[in-house]
C-alpha cells in the first residue's frame, strides 16, 4: 500500500509542473497587460518602466524560473488588480470553494449512489424510470439555469431559502445542489450500468443462496464491487467541481476562487490567475490522491501493485 | 427507502426551516447590493465607476457637490482662479476632523495630490498642469499651473482628500487596508468578494444623515441582484439591466429610480487616419451615420431607457439647441456612399466590445443588419474588453484598421472639453479620431476660462466633430436604481457616474 501511494504521490507532483508550466504560457499568450495597466497616454518610457517592474520584459523562460524560485519562498506575486499578494488572495478565497465543491460532491455521491443502486436494483419500475429522468435532466439542463430557476422559486417566490451569498447552512444548500446535480446524473448512471453487471455475476448468486437478506446482497456485496468505476467517476466529477464551480459562484455570488480565476482572466492579472490554478491544482491532486487510496481499501487487490 | 436516503432528507429539511427563520434584512441597517466590486477601497487610489459609488460615502473632494449637481463649499470653503487662470487660491474650513481624528489642514490637501498622482493613473492625467502647491497657512493654500485647466474646478480637483497625519502614524499597509476620510461615514471593513460596511461619523463638518450604518454587497450576477431585491433581502440595488426595468416597475412593493448620467455615450468609432480603408472619407463615415435607424435601436434594443442628444446634454456649457442628431435615412446612405466611390458598398469588419453592462451584442447586430441593407458587408466581431481595450488604443497607429462600437463618451463630463479631450483629439487617450483643425479649436477651449468664451469654442467644436462624423453616437446612459418601497434615495445628478451616498438615502 506504501508503493501504491507514493507512486501516485510522485505522480501528483510531476503533474503540479506541467500544470504550472501550462498556465504560466498559457496566460501570456492573451496580449500585453502592460497598455492595460498603464494610463491611456502613458509615456513609452513610462511602459518600459511598468514592464520592468513586472518583470515582463525577460524571456518567458527567465520568467518561469524566478516564479518557481519565488513560489518556493512563499511569494506567487503581487495581484494588479487589489495589489495584494496574489497567495493571500488565493488562500482567502479557497476555502470558499473547497466547501462548495465538497458538499457537491457528498451530493452528488450521496444522490447519484442511492437512486442508480435503486434503479439497478427494480429495473423498468416507475423508481427506474424516476431515476432516469432524474439523471437526463441533470445532465441536460445548464448549470446556469437551474440555479436561476432555483433562486426564483425557492428564495424569491417561496421565501424558503435566502438568494446568494456565504452565509450559514441554509446559503449551502442552493448553489451544492445546483453545482451537484450534474454530477449526481453522472454517477448514477454509471451506479445503475454496473450494478446491473455486478448483480448478474456468480458470487452475488452464491451470496443470495447462503440466505443473506436483499438489503445485505445489495448494499454490502454487490455495491462494493461495482464502486471502482464509480470512484473513478468520482474523482473525475471532484475535479470538473472544483474547477467548474465558477458559474455557480458567480450565480450565487460565493466568494469562491472560481471568480477569482476568471476577473483575474478578465483583468489580465497572472498573479492571480497562476497562483489561483496552482493552488487549485494542488488541492485536486490532493484530493484525488485521496481518491485512489480509496481504491486501495475497497479492492485490496490494487494494493499490491 | 433506506437510512442514507433518509438521513439526508432529515438533514435537508432541518436546514430549510432553519432557513425560513433567519431571513429580512435588518431595519436599521441599510443594504445594498452592487453589481460591481471597486477596484480599491484607497480613496488616493480610485480610478474606475465602480470605486466611486461607495468610496465617497467616506472619501471627499474639495468642493461638495449636492444631490442636485452643483459645487458647493465643502472641505474648501471658498476658491479663487486668476484671471489667467494659472493660480487657484483656497480657503479651507476649519475644524474638519477626519476619522481617525486628526485635523484637517493644508497639508493634507498637498499629501493627498501628491500620493494620488503618485499611485493613480487616472488622477496623474487630470491634473497634469499642476505645476506646485504652495501652502500659506493651516487653512490657506494656493495651486500653481503650467497652463489653466478649466477641468479642474468642476472635477472638484481630481484627488480625494487623506490625512498625511494618520498616514505617518500607521504607514502603508495599514493606511491601505483601513482607508480614513472626512465623509459623512466611514470605513468599518472590507471583506474581499463580499462586501464593505460603513457607519455614520458622527464628528462629520456638514449636516448629519439619517442612515446610521449601511453594507454594501457585491453581486455580479444580474437576475441574481434582482432577486435579492424580490425577495427583500437587500433595500436598495444598483445597475438594473434595462430589459429587467419594466418588470421592476411594475412589481408592487418595489420602485425604479432613473438617472441620467448621460455617460457613457455607446458609439461607433472610426480610426480614420489610414486612407486605405473606406471610412477615411468623412462622406463614407456620414452615409454610415445615415444608415442606421436609431429609433428602433433604442426602443428595442435599449428598451427606450436611455437618452440621446447630438452632442452635450441641455444643461451643459456649449450645448447647442440647434443641432440635431443624425438620422435614419438609407436612401441618402446609398447616394453618399456611391459619391464616395462606394456604389457597390464595401467590406466592413465591425468590431464590438462583449461586456454585460450595455446591450452591446444586439445593438452590434441591428446595426449591422442596417449596414448590410445599403451595401455595406459586415462582420460582427466581438472581443473581450481587453482585447479591445488594446485594439482600441493601438488604433492611433497610421495602418491601423480599425471601426466598432465602443462605450464613448461625449456628454456629462466635468467640463465639455474633458471628453472632446480626451475621445476625439488626435492624442486624446481614448481617441482614435485624428483631426488637425478640432485639435486647435479644442486646444484654445481647453484653455479659456472665460466662460463666454470657452461656450463659444465649445460650440465650434461640436461642430466640426458633427459634420466630420467623427463618431456616430447610439445614445446616453440613463442608470437604473431600484429599491424597497420605503426607501427614499436622490442620487447625485449632472455626474457621470452613478454613485451611491448613503446619505441621500432615507428609509421611511
Amino acid at each position: 500500500m506504501k508503493r501504491y501511494a507514493l507512486k501516485r504521490l510522485l505522480l501528483g507532483l510531476l503533474t503540479l509542473i506541467g500544470v504550472s508550466m501550462i498556465i504560466f504560457v498559457a496566460v501570456r499568450l492573451s496580449g500585453d497587460p502592460v497598455l492595460l495597466l498603464v494610463s491611456p497616454d502613458a509615456s513609452q518610457e513610462e511602459i518600459r518602466r511598468v514592464r520592468n517592474e513586472l518583470g515582463l520584459d525577460q524571456p518567458i523562460p527567465v520568467q518561469y524560473v524566478v516564479f518557481i524560485r519565488n513560489s518556493l519562498r512563499g511569494d506567487f506575486g503581487r495581484s494588479t488588480r487589489y495589489r495584494m499578494p496574489a497567495l493571500e488572495l488565493v488562500l482567502k478565497r479557497l476555502p470558499a470553494t473547497v466547501q462548495l465543491a465538497l458538499l457537491a460532491f457528498a451530493v452528488s455521491v450521496t444522490l447519484g449512489i442511492t437512486i442508480g443502486v435503486i434503479s439497478a436494483t427494480k429495473p423498468g419500475s416507475w423508481l427506474d424510470f424516476s431515476g432516469k429522468s432524474f439523471a437526463m435532466i441533470g445532465q441536460a439542463m445548464p448549470e446556469f439555469w437551474i440555479g436561476i430557476m432555483a433562486i426564483l422559486i425557492f428564495s424569491v417566490k417561496l421565501g424558503w431559502l435566502p438568494t446568494s451569498g456565504r452565509g450559514g447552512l441554509q446559503h449551502l444548500i442552493l448553489p451544492s445542489l445546483t453545482l451537484g446535480w450534474f454530477s449526481a446524473a453522472s454517477i448514477m448512471r454509471l451506479t445503475r450500468s454496473s450494478m446491473l453487471q455486478v448483480m448478474g455475476s456468480e458470487y452475488i448468486k452464491t451470496a443470495h443462496l447462503k440466505g443473506n437478506p436483499e438489503r445485505v446482497v445489495v448494499w454490502r456485496h454487490a455495491l462494493r464491487n461495482a464502486l471502482i468505476p464509480i470512484v473513478a467517476m468520482g474523482g473525475m466529477q471532484l475535479g470538473r467541481l472544483l474547477g467548474g464551480a465558477v458559474i455557480v459562484e458567480t450565480i450565487f455570488g460565493w466568494p469562491g476562487l472560481g471568480q477569482l480565476i476568471l476577473e483575474g482572466i478578465n483583468t489580465r492579472d497572472f498573479s492571480v490567475v497562476q497562483t489561483g490554478v496552482f493552488i487549485t491544482s494542488t488541492v485536486f491532486i490532493m484530493l484525488n490522491l485521496v481518491v485512489d487510496l480509496t481504491y486501495g481499501v475497497i479492492d485490496p487487490r490494487i494494493r499490491y501493485e | 427507502m433506506n437510512r442514507k436516503m433518509g438521513t439526508v432528507l432529515i438533514v435537508m429539511l432541518t436546514g430549510l426551516a432553519w432557513a425560513s427563520c433567519a431571513q429580512s434584512a435588518s431595519a436599521k441597517k441599510l443594504i445594498v447590493a452592487t453589481g460591481q466590486e471597486p477596484s480599491t477601497i484607497d480613496q488616493s487610489l480610485a480610478g474606475v465607476g465602480g470605486d466611486y459609488a461607495i468610496v465617497e460615502n467616506y472619501g471627499e473632494y474639495l468642493m461638495y457637490k449636492s444631490p442636485n449637481g452643483d459645487l458647493n463649499p465643502g472641505l474648501a470653503t471658498s476658491w479663487k482662479v486668476s484671471p489667467d487662470g494659472k493660480i487657484v487660491d483656497f480657503t479651507l474650513r476649519k475644524g474638519v476632523k477626519f476619522h481617525s481624528g486628526d485635523a484637517f489642514t493644508a497639508k493634507d490637501v498637498e499629501f493627498s495630490f501628491d500620493r494620488a498622482r503618485a499611485k493613480n493613473q487616472t488622477v496623474k492625467t487630470r491634473l497634469r498642469s499642476v505645476d506646485r502647491f504652495e501652502i500659506i497657512d493651516d487653512y490657506h493654500f494656493k495651486i500653481h499651473f503650467k497652463a489653466p485647466d478649466v477641468t479642474f474646478i468642476p472635477g472638484r480637483g481630481a484627488a480625494m482628500i487623506v490625512s498625511k497625519s494618520y498616514y505617518d502614524k500607521v504607514g502603508e499597509e495599514k493606511f491601505v487596508r483601513n482607508p480614513v476620510g472626512t465623509g459623512p461615514y466611514k470605513f468599518v471593513s472590507y471583506t474581499p468578494g463580499e462586501s464593505i460596511d460603513v457607519e455614520r461619523f458622527d464628528g462629520y463638518w456638514g449636516e448629519k444623515p439619517s442612515v446610521g450604518e449601511a453594507r454594501f454587497i457585491f453581486v455580479a450576477e444580474d437576475t441574481t441582484r434582482v432577486a435579492k431585491l424580490k425577495a427583500k433581502e437587500v433595500d436598495m440595488i444598483t445597475t438594473c439591466p434595462y430589459p429587467l426595468v419594466k418588470d421592476l416597475e411594475k412589481t408592487p412593493g418595489l420602485k425604479v429610480i432613473r438617472l441620467a448620467t448621460n455617460h457613457p455615450t455607446p458609439s461607433i468609432v472610426f480610426a480614420n487616419r489610414n486612407p486605405k480603408h473606406p471610412w477615411h472619407d468623412r462622406r463614407v463615415r456620414m452615409a454610415m451615420a445615415y444608415a442606421i435607424n436609431y429609433e428602433s435601436i433604442l426602443k428595442n434594443v435599449f428598451h427606450g431607457i436611455p437618452n440621446r442628444y447630438a452632442y452635450l446634454a441641455p444643461y451643459e456649457l456649449g450645448y447647442d439647441s440647434q443641432l440635431k442628431p443624425y438620422t435614419y435615412d438609407p436612401q441618402k446612405a446609398k447616394k453618399l456612399l456611391a459619391e464616395a466611390g462606394y456604389p457597390n458598398g464595401f467590406d466592413f469588419n465591425f468590431y464590438w466590445i462583449v461586456t454585460g453592462r450595455f446591450p452591446f451584442k444586439e445593438a452590434a447586430e441591428a446595426i449591422a443588419a442596417y449596414f448590410e441593407a445599403v451595401g455595406i458587408r459586415t462582420k460582427l466581431i466581438g472581443e473581450e474588453p481587453m482585447k479591445n481595450l488594446s485594439r482600441h488604443r493601438a488604433a492611433k497607429a497610421p495602418d491601423a484598421e480599425y471601426a466598432g462600437l465602443f462605450s464613448h463618451g461625449r456628454a456629462g463630463g466635468v467640463d465639455p472639453t474633458q471628453f472632446m479631450d480626451l475621445m476625439f483629439s488626435s492624442e486624446g487617450g481614448f481617441s482614435v479620431y485624428s483631426n488637425p483643425q478640432f485639435d486647435k479649436v479644442i486646444a484654445e477651449a481647453k484653455a479659456a476660462v472665460d466662460s463666454k468664451k470657452r461656450e463659444a469654442l465649445i460650440k465650434d467644436a461640436v461642430r466640426i466633430l458633427h459634420e466630420d462624423t467623427a463618431s456616430i453616437p447610439l445614445c446616453n446612459a440613463v442608470m437604473i436604481y431600484a429599491a424597497q418601497k420605503n426607501i427614499d434615495f436622490t442620487p447625485t445628478q449632472k455626474h457621470y457616474m452613478e454613485l451611491v451616498l448613503v446619505k441621500d438615502v432615507t428609509i421611511k
